[in-house]
């Protein structure tokens, strides 16, 4: 449900973010034959890929764990998202793997860095397209 | 931004994720010429 919310907030901005000169890039932790019906279920046609390894969450210092999944707020947020009609599905990849946004680039640039400290702990869009606008620093 | 994020960029670019067909597609391209937006989503469900 979260990451439905996640790639559909990402898939709107996708015209702001291309019109940056942007890309961009979702990464889940599930498997490759998983990513055609991820597609079909978000709507999403932009760069889609898969980690089953964990490695690159693991490398982007994001959190793993069902401690550090479930927070109070995560109810929350899921009565937030089910109001904004996402829905969840049959996990697919590993449930207790949290996500997070960056904005890198261009070359060894960091922009914004942003880990979910619990599930559906998203950032705002707006902070995100901020860092694109951004000088590079 | 914590200070481990300064080489963020340079320490995921060299890494290889999957795509559908299960070849291993460098990540780093994707903000080498152009700044871009990763989301690792938390699964696919």
């Amino acid at each position: 449900m979260f990451c439905r919310q996640q790639v559909a907030g990402l898939q709107a901005a996708r015209p702001r973010i291309y019109g940056m000169g942007a890309e961009v890039v979702i990464v889940g932790p599930a498997q490759p034959e998983h990513i055609a019906d991820f597609r079909e279920v978000t709507g999403y046609d932009g760069p889609l890929f898969v980690d089953p390894s964990l490695r690159a969450f693991s490398e982007a210092g994001l959190a793993h764990g069902l401690g550090k999944t479930l927070h109070p707020l995560t109810f929350v947020k899921g009565f937030s998202a089910l109001a904004g009609g996402f829905r969840q599905g049959l996990t697919r990849g590993d449930p207790v793997q949290l996500g997070g946004t960056f904005v890198l680039g261009a070359g060894p640039v960091v922009r914004f860095a942003w880990r979910d400290r619990f599930a559906g702990d998203l950032p705002e869009m707006r902070d995100v397209l901020a860092a694109l606008e951004s000088p590079d620093v | 931004m914590p200070r481990m994020d300064n080489d963020l960029a340079t320490r995921l670019a060299p890494l290889a994720v999957l795509n559908g067909r299960g070849e291993a597609v460098p990540l780093g391209p994707f903000w080498a010429q152009q700044p871009a937006v990763l989301g690792f989503v938390r699964h696919f469900g």
